[in-house]
């Protein structure tokens, strides 16, 4: 599985969760907001908050009770319509501003004439109609005016029906009242002459504060009959005629302090209050309620890209308080913002977006858990204690997979760390983020960060520089081999790390240390020099002399070819032969050796009249040899002695002692060594010296070399100062 | 002289080694055919007694084995209870020197022995002075004079010298030395046979300008060889 695709998949899917949860919370807080769903809540707050902060009452209102003591002076009720018409011309004389009799006046009496006639005197005397529900033939109401005469008297029909709310409660007026949709609507009782501003939006009650409880001025009905108010207390004032006593008229509860239910009077003196005094509470449009009910929550859903979920918790407390505080301060300011959508918002979009994206989160590492054990073969163990919940158990074996990975991790790093050859791992900009042993051990410690392109370059010899550079640009594939400084060769392979989805992630350096195949290689190009050259070389010459023309075939100098071959060939079977052999040692005497060897050679020295001398000093010295190959070492080095000291001349053997050593030190007159072989004369097929007409080959040389190792000796070359070559064998003693 | 002796009866190889020792003769005795060819490859005997039958190779098998494998083939004395005509001239075709049936007295066998090691080593062993080259071995004396210079040898540098010219170009094995003039067949002497050989050849100066070189055979022995000039230039050039 691809985890950065699977983390793009995390993404999206949280991005579809996020959609899914803001759309359904929205929905939700738009049908609370239009459903008035959480209005019993708000109302509580409402109610209570207005407790708090009461209006004050207009000191202009003047209720005039039909409390108990009226009651108990005047008789039950009800009263004669003489008795109001009474009471009238008693308020007529103290001059009131208005006059509103909460009473509903409807059936016709005989006393109607002379209240109708007190009521003109009074002039601004207002009295409601009733609206019964539901009305006849099919109506949604019927009117029940009052009695013709009051009718007239008051002039204009009006309404006082009360807005209860559900709970039944009383917190606001409806200031004017339609019938039907085809009337005009008829003013409420308290307007007055005061026409409700906007219709039909009169129509909807308006909430408004409330005065504490018998807040307004009030006087006794039986009191102001009898003349024991004084007119001061009248003259100007706005007078409501309405039912205190209890169990008489209309009562409601009402948001005051001492709670308990408020009589319909005094309601309407409340709203009488409002209108002049300005003591309405606004609430938003629906659409404004919506944004303020909508912007909370989303406030929170945008906070979850932005917040860790530690701190969202916090948040959503900060903005709940917020959404209360700023209802309640809103009130002060006669404004009423429901609370309730909101933090029903808030309340339901964090544990909603809390529950999507813990399932998201956990379908995601269930999917990842399983394609992981499906296409990485890791065996995450068991599924948890059944006890545990699902979440438990995936992060059990989550838990299980980190290690899993750490293992390979781990393994990977070992693999790496045990490769014979130096590895370097790089990212994409280049720099080394990984090595191995082998690699700090061939371009020294700290390579971690360095640029792997750059250090490359700096170890190879100036000449391979820019190929590599070239190479490692654009590996495809392919690899290099370069020289380092150190004259070691290597080959450097250069492997792109993908990600599984394709996209290029670094490099890996891996070198092999070829110097050795190489070594052969070169060695293998000298050796075909040798067989193209030096082997054929006599065999062209043999030819050439079979083919003289006339005379006698020159059998001495076919002879000395053929041998020469015949020598070289020896010594490369011999060479080869014994690198593949164990050495096994038996006790040999060198100088009885050192005689044989020179008595091999004696019918070739013979020829040029070579002298050779064997001289013993070493009294039967023995060394641990292998009796084959240290002969024919002997052979080589008197062999070659004799072929490079003039005619006539003389080869000493020398077999001495020194220093728990036998040294057989070959002399020959000749003309010594050039100065520029000399350091190579033991290599492999090292070039001839010069200055003689013998051509020799370096094979034989590089055998006893070999021979020298061998049996844990050595072979050194000097020219003498008295002239020609010293070759100087050096064995161990046999103990 | 040295003489293996092969024979499956244990008894049979007893009596003829009390000949053999009795005749002042080094004895190497074998159980069978196998263990003989390999020992003549290795070794070198101055005469071989046979029985016809035995494990592993019947005397007249490792009578033509010899004759076709070893380069030298010392002589053969073939021993058998059979007597028919036909396997007598069998034996002596495939290559035997001589054919003794059993039962025979041991005064017979020891002549029959000293008449094959006679006709075979030349019988020049018993001469008094002997004359290789430019060497002069007094055998009495036990003296080595070498171009009229007389050279100090021991005694068994002498024998050992003697050794060597008597069987001169003939490969002696390392035991058959050994056995030969220190009556031994342990080989806790290995070095002082090369030691011998060593001061053999330089006191003697064997070498070719003297016309003999002493040879090595490596994991054999040793061999004495005449340098004949004018061969040798055919052969180098």
């Amino acid at each position: 599985m691809n985890s950065r695709s699977g983390a793009a998949g995390l993404r999206r899917r949280f991005r579809i969760e996020w959609i899914w949860v803001a759309a359904l919370a929205s929905a939700i807080i738009a049908a609370v907001v239009l459903g008035h769903w959480t209005q019993p809540a708000d109302d509580l707050l409402y109610d209570a908050a207005m407790r708090i902060a009461p209006a004050e009452a207009d000191p202009d209102i003047l209720i005039i009770a039909i409390d108990e003591p009226s009651l108990a002076t005047l008789g039950r009720w009800p009263w004669p319509r003489s008795l109001h018409a009474a009471l009238l011309e008693r308020l007529a004389l103290a001059r009131p501003e208005s006059v509103t009799i909460d009473m509903l006046l409807s059936e016709p009496t005989p006393d109607d004439s002379a209240l109708a006639a007190a009521m003109l005197r009074l002039d601004r005397v207002f009295i409601p109609a009733q609206f019964v529900q539901p009305g006849r033939n099919g109506q949604a109401y019927d009117r029940i005016d009052p009695a013709p005469a009051l009718l007239r008297a008051a002039g204009s029909v009006r309404h006082a029906n009360t807005a209860i709310d559900r709970d039944g409660t009383v917190r606001s007026a409806a200031l004017c009242f339609a019938q039907d949709k085809t009337t005009p609507p008829y003013p409420h009782l308290m307007t007055q002459e005061r026409r409700p501003a906007r219709w039909p939006s009169c129509q909807q009650p308006a909430r408004l504060r409330f005065a504490a409880q018998e807040s307004f001025a009030t006087v006794s009905y039986s009191s102001v009959l009898r003349g024991e108010v004084p007119d001061a207390l009248i003259t100007g004032r706005r007078v409501l005629i309405g039912m205190t006593a209890q169990g008489l008229g209309d009562r409601y509860p009402v948001p005051v302090s001492d709670g308990g239910n408020m009589p319909g009077v005094e309601i309407n003196a409340n709203i009488a209050n409002a209108l002049t005094g300005r003591h309405w509470v606004r609430q938003p449009e629906t659409s404004a309620a919506l944004l303020l009910a909508l912007a909370p929550a989303w406030l929170l859903l945008l906070s979850f890209w932005r917040i860790r979920p530690r701190s969202v918790n916090l948040l959503v407390v900060a903005m709940a308080v917020t959404v209360l505080a700023g209802s309640i301060i809103a009130l002060a300011f006669n404004l009423w913002i429901a609370p309730g959508p909101a933090l029903l918002g808030l309340a339901l979009v964090y544990p909603l977006w809390g529950w999507r994206r813990l399932q998201a989160a956990s379908d995601y590492m269930a999917g990842e858990l399983a394609s992981l054990e499906r296409e990485e073969a890791l065996p995450l163990g068991g599924a948890g204690p059944a006890d545990s919940d699902h979440v438990t158990r995936q992060a059990g074996q989550l838990a299980d997979a980190i290690d899993q990975l750490r293992d390979l991790k781990r393994f990977v790093g070992d693999t790496l760390a045990g490769l014979p050859d130096p590895a370097l791992v790089s990212d994409m900009a280049g720099r080394i983020v990984l090595t191995n042993a082998a690699a700090d051990g061939a371009f020294g410690k700290s390579l971690i960060g360095q640029d792997a392109a750059s250090l490359l370059a700096s170890i190879t010899v100036p000449l391979g520089t820019e190929p590599l550079r070239a190479y490692l640009a654009n590996p495809g594939g392919r690899h290099i081999e370069f020289e380092a400084h150190d004259r070691r060769h290597f080959v450097l392979r250069r492997a792109a790390i993908a990600s599984a989805d394709g996209s290029l992630r670094g490099h890996i350096d891996y070198l092999t240390d070829i110097t050795e195949i190489a070594e052969a290689r070169a060695e293998r190009e000298r050796m075909l020099q040798l067989l193209s050259h030096d082997m054929r070389a006599p065999q062209a010459a043999i030819l050439a002399l079979i083919g003289q023309q006339g005379g006698e075939i020159d059998r001495v100098r076919i002879a000395r070819h053929a041998r020469h071959t015949l020598t070289l060939a020896d010594n490369f079977v011999d060479l080869a032969r014994m690198q593949e052999r164990p050495f096994d040692p038996e006790p040999v005497i060198a100088a009885d050796l050192a005689s044989e060897a020179a008595d091999s050679l004696w019918p070739i020295a013979q020829q040029r009249g070579v002298q050779v001398l064997v001289v013993d000093d070493s009294d039967c010295a023995f060394v641990a040899a292998e009796r084959e190959s240290l002969f024919r070492a002997c052979v080589n080095l008197i062999d070659n002695a004799v072929k490079y000291s003039p005619d006539l001349g003389r080869v000493t053997v020398h077999v001495d002692l020194a220093e728990g050593a036998v040294q057989i030190a070959v002399r020959d007159d000749g003309q010594g060594i050039a100065a520029d072989i000399l350091p190579r004369l033991f290599e492999r097929f090292a070039s001839a010296r010069t200055g003689t007409t013998v051509k020799g080959i370096g094979l034989g040389l590089n055998y006893v070399a070999a021979v020298a190792a061998r049996h844990g000796g050595s072979i050194t070359a000097r020219n003498r100062p008295e002239g020609g070559a010293e070759f100087l064998l050096t064995l161990p003693l046999d103990e | 002289m040295r003489i293996a002796i092969a024979d499956d009866d244990g008894t049979s190889l007893n009596f003829l080694e009390n000949v053999v020792i009795g005749m002042g003769h080094i004895c190497a005795k074998f159980n069978d055919g196998e263990r003989l060819s390999a020992a003549l490859l290795r070794d070198t005997f101055d005469l071989v007694m046979l029985d016809w039958n035995m494990p592993g190779k019947t005397g007249l098998q490792v009578v033509q084995w010899m004759q076709t494998t070893l380069e030298a083939p010392p002589p053969v004395i073939m021993l058998t209870a059979r007597t028919a005509k036909r396997d007598i001239t069998d034996a002596l075709n495939a290559g035997a020197d001589d054919y003794i049936c059993k039962p025979e007295e041991d005064g017979v066998i020891a002549a029959r022995i000293a008449a094959v090691l006679r006709r075979t080593s030349g019988g020049a062993s018993t001469d008094k002075i002997a004359e290789y080259g430019g060497y002069r071995l007094d055998r009495m004396a036990q003296t080595i004079r070498h171009q009229g210079a007389e050279v100090v040898l021991t005694a068994k540098e002498f024998e050992l010298a003697d050794l060597l010219f008597r069987n001169r170009d003939r490969t002696l094995s390392r035991a058959y030395i050994m056995e030969t003039i220190w009556r031994t067949s342990a080989d806790l002497a290995t070095r002082t046979l090369d030691m011998h050989i060593s001061r053999v050849r330089s006191k003697l100066s064997l070498k070719p300008e003297n016309g003999y070189r002493i040879f090595t055979v490596f994991g054999y022995g040793y061999r004495l060889e005449t340098i004949d000039p004018a061969k040798d230039q055919a052969a180098t050039e």
